[in-house]
């Protein structure tokens, strides 16, 4: 064993330092997905919010604990492999630790009463690991030793907690059996059958002794007594769901009711006055709530300010009373359609000059008194207001006279973010500007597939703004539905007809998960073609998850999505486009990825898979069709590109948020009419991708 | 400041409704569909009516050409007993199809838009998906599923929107924006793969 050298707390060279958490808190910890994501629960309400988008690192971070002794939290970063400590920040802080394992660890937590980093991988030549974290212990203090071997301690277990006193830890499998292991030796006693089975890929203790565990394909929690030697299973709470699910949680904290969640908060960026601290605007529900916008209202301890919005995470988007029945164009007047429940006041805003706040010369109702139902509402935009996405405030309530921010005895907020357009603009939505198209691959060109359709599934959604006819911005989002592929492949989209420099490089916005990616510049340089290059692998944004193969095809491998993308495409000058929907999505090798041992050399950019006669872009090698067992039939010279032989393709683009087939699954019996639809060369069959006319069990469902 | 002025009063405007002609009534009826081209021909193998309960079976839910009117205001097409589709070949891989057969779902038709009753006027043009009549003279409309969103000025648009399989109708709502106005609505009932929509 190395001996290192002591400092108070061993760093990578370079790495600050950052404060513990105040206190031990009361909430529990849940860090999900492959781009580490934390979230903080109340598990006296079960309302969850997000803490944090940004872990400073690029990868999962697994095996959580709270460390009551410092008031830490470690916990695994994968990108590093080796454990890592947070602060309050949640920001990673690798240890200088030799990982004497080589492996990485998804079970895990800290066992207060030794002051040590327990970690746990099944497998012989792995196992069950201590590190110490006892400053003051200059022997163990971050080494890292083998109590037992993962063959001699052989549990499916997918986290452990420790008991704040008793000094075992506690598990449960995917059967649903309840473990008490003794961390000294490794040994374990089955207590019970709880009776949930799933991954529980979070679990934590409180000070009473209950333990809550998570459970990973639907978010919910459950409390097991385990003081009171009670092991079934009872439904707590439900939270946010993932296939990478890690909680940590000061045990020896009580569960604390101290917070009010009977206000309605906004969810607009903090600058808009969202948070109590900043006197957000409120609105008090105590009482019953029975004043509201749309169908009804919910509450929170405080704001969410975008992109952290309550709307998006807890499955309940209450922002559903304003619609928008024309658009909003600077200088014009614009119709909102406000769905009230009783007879209140409503005051809203837009920000037009886009300065982050709601000033008060933008308020576009003043005390307009509205009805039950539904209520027309003419507003103006200001011949000045700038072009572009910025955001609305609407509040509703019983007294007159109020503002953008401050609290209200009753009523609602509602936030919305708003696109304002130019004068004459006209937007074109793909389906529709609340609708997923879908586009799925085989990645295996040229060697036919399993046409299982969902080695790559990606929801898109497009709008070509045009003014006089000529195209002047366009918008498209997208999220990574599924990955069912042992290859690694990115994704892109080209813009037929476009050229590179006519795009308006500097004013590109690209964001994954709503953060910025920049500097990164996504339009690929090079070609002459527009090309946007928006994961150059799809696996370093999704992770199948602790006991899956794959990302969200396989049987109880459900998850959230994990990856959402939207790019904003201005051009420097207006240009005619006659391409609609979906422009040409495609697929590639990742650079320096293995693609088959059929490739003596991994193709990498050179290979790429389209739509079926969607000719590929300059940097297709079209070599890479030569291979003894492919099946590709594409003719270049006749324009057809990508199918066999008998025409079938490696991707189909699908007018809808398709339910695709599970793992293994050809698309034919999960959609049999599909037949008809080919056989018929699309002259019947036209709805075959609808989910009444598929075979419910063969395809993938959450 | 702009404003869209209904010169043409709202009165005029509605009897002088395109497309099949209402009688002063504030909906226009359905235009007929211009089946040009590529259309599908209702008949051929396709399956409408009731939805089969699943296991096995199939058949073209709301995307036949012989399902009737909106998306909840229409009728249901029941005179044909659905049969469920039973597939023959036993993998994707023995399927066939055409070299130039593109596997699309949706099809691109034109908006052919010119008005003459509201010559002289400007207003906003939605061309939305989900909607519902309300058996009396108005749509309830969800104006976050909108296909397209323009202005109008002289009543005239042209353009084209892309149409998925499974839409059987559309609704243009035009809002002419004066405090008083209600919006001029007009549903479109598709054949699958028409060529274009026409309001004159």
């Amino acid at each position: 064993m190395r001996r290192l050298i002591l400092f108070p707390a061993l760093l990578y060279a370079g790495m600050a330092s950052a404060d513990p958490f105040e206190s031990c808190t009361s909430d529990a910890y849940l860090t999900q997905s492959a781009v580490a994501t934390t979230y903080g629960v109340n598990l006296s309400t079960g309302e969850y919010t997000l803490v944090q988008n940004d872990m400073g690192t690029k990868g999962k971070v697994n095996a959580t604990g709270f460390n009551p002794n410092d008031n830490y939290v470690y916990g695994w970063s994968n990108v590093h492999n080796v454990p890592a400590r947070f602060g309050s920040d949640w920001q990673v802080e690798p240890l200088a630790v030799d990982n004497i394992a080589g492996k990485t660890f998804f079970v895990g937590d800290v066992s207060l009463l030794t002051n040590e980093y327990v970690v746990y991988r099944r497998g012989a030549s792995t196992g069950l690991y201590a590190i110490g974290l006892d400053p003051a212990n200059t022997e163990t203090y971050l080494q890292m030793r083998l109590i037992v071997d993962g063959a001699t301690m052989n549990l499916r277990i997918f986290d452990l907690a420790f008991h704040p006193s008793d000094g075992f830890a506690y598990s449960v499998d995917n059967k649903g059996l309840l473990h008490q292991i003794d961390v000294t030796n490794g040994t374990s006693i089955e207590l019970g059958d709880t009776g949930e089975s799933g991954t529980f890929g979070a679990v934590y203790f409180d000070v009473n002794g209950q333990l809550y565990i998570s459970r990973n394909k639907d978010g919910r929690i459950f409390r097991i007594d385990i003081d009171g030697a009670n092991y079934s299973a009872e439904l707590f709470a439900r939270g946010p769901a993932s296939s990478i699910n890690d909680g940590a949680r000061c045990a020896l904290a009580d569960i604390l009711d101290d917070t009010n969640t009977e206000i309605d908060f906004g969810d607009a960026p903090a600058s808009y006055g969202t948070l109590l601290s900043d006197n957000g605007a409120r609105h008090g529900l105590a009482g019953g709530a029975t004043l509201f916008l749309g169908d009804d209202v919910d509450g929170e301890s405080n704001g969410t300010p975008f992109p952290m919005s309550d709307d998006e995470i807890d499955g309940n988007n209450d922002d559903d009373g304003v619609q928008f029945a024309t658009g909003l164009l600077a200088g014009s007047q614009a119709v909102l359609l406000v769905s009230a429940s009783d007879t209140g006041y409503l005051n809203a805003w837009i920000d037009t000059n886009q300065n982050g706040e709601f000033d008060s010369n933008e308020q576009i109702v003043g005390d307009r008194l509205v009805g039950a139902g539904s209520n027309t509402v003419f507003i103006s935009l200001p011949e000045d207001a700038i072009v572009g996405k910025t955001w609305a405030r609407f509040r509703l309530s019983s007294d007159a006279g109020v503002g953008p921010a401050g609290g209200v005895s009753n009523g609602e907020v509602e936030d919305y973010e708003v696109d304002i357009t130019a004068d004459g603009a006209s937007v074109t939505y793909y389906p529709s500007s609340d609708d997923w198209a879908t586009i799925a691959y085989e990645d295996n060109w040229p060697i036919e597939g399993d046409y299982d359709m969902n080695d790559l599934v990606v929801y898109l959604r497009t709008a070509v703004y045009r003014q006089d006819g000529l195209v002047t911005f366009l918008n498209i989002s997208g999220e990574i539905a599924a990955v069912g592929a042992a290859y690694q492949n990115g994704f892109g989209i080209r813009l037929p007809g476009v050229l590179r420099s006519q795009i308006d490089e500097n004013r590109l916005e690209y964001t994954i998960n709503d953060l910025p990616t920049a500097p990164y510049n996504p339009l690929e340089s090079g070609p002459n073609e527009a090309i946007f290059m928006l994961m150059y692998n799809v696996w370093n944004y999704v992770s199948a998850g602790e006991d899956c193969t794959f990302y969200r095809t396989e049987i109880g491998c459900g998850s959230n999505i994990q990856a959402r993308f939207n790019i904003n495409i201005p051009l420097l000058e207006p240009v005619e486009m006659s391409t609609s929907g979906v422009f040409d999505p495609f697929m590639f090798a990742t650079p320096g990825a293995w693609h088959g041992s059929h490739y003596s050399e991994n193709p990498g950019r050179r290979y790429e898979i389209h739509l079926k006669n969607q000719a590929p872009t300059e940097s297709f090698d079209f070599g890479l069709a030569s291979v003894d067992i492919g099946v590709d039939a594409s003719d270049p010279l006749s324009e057809l590109w990508f199918q066999t032989e008998d025409g079938m393709p490696w991707a189909l683009e699908i007018g809808t948020r398709w339910e695709y087939p599970r793992e293994f699954i050809d698309v034919l019996f999960a959609y049999p009419a599909f037949e008809a639809f080919v056989n018929s060369n699309g002259e019947s069959g036209h709805s075959w991708y609808l989910p009444e006319n598929s075979n419910p069990n063969l395809v993938f469902t959450e | 400041m702009k404003k869209y002025i209904a010169t043409f009063p709202l009165v005029l405007l509605l009897t002088a409704c395109g497309g099949g002609g209402g009688d002063g009534q504030l909906i226009l009826a359905p235009s007929q569909p211009d089946t040009g081209g590529d259309t599908a021909s209702g008949g051929d193998g396709n399956t409408d009516g009731t939805v089969d309960g699943g296991v096995g079976g199939t058949v073209d839910g709301s995307g036949g050409a012989d399902t009737d009117g909106g998306a909840d205001g229409g009728l249901v097409d029941e005179q044909a007993a659905p049969e469920p589709y039973v597939a023959e070949a036993s993998a994707s891989s023995e399927l066939t199809s055409d070299d130039h057969f593109d596997f699309s779902t949706r099809w691109d038709m034109n908006i052919d838009f010119d008005i003459e009753a509201a010559t002289g006027t400007t207003g906003f043009l939605s061309i939305c998906t989900e909607f519902e009549f309300d058996g009396e003279d108005a749509y309830g409309v969800n104006f976050d599923k909108c296909a397209l969103r323009t202005s109008i000025v002289d009543g005239i648009y042209n353009g084209s929107m892309a149409v998925t399989n499974d839409i059987s109708s559309v609704l243009a709502v035009i809002w002419f924006a004066d405090e008083s106005g209600a919006p001029v609505y007009n549903e479109f009932e598709l054949v699958n793969g028409q060529e274009s929509i026409q309001w004159r």
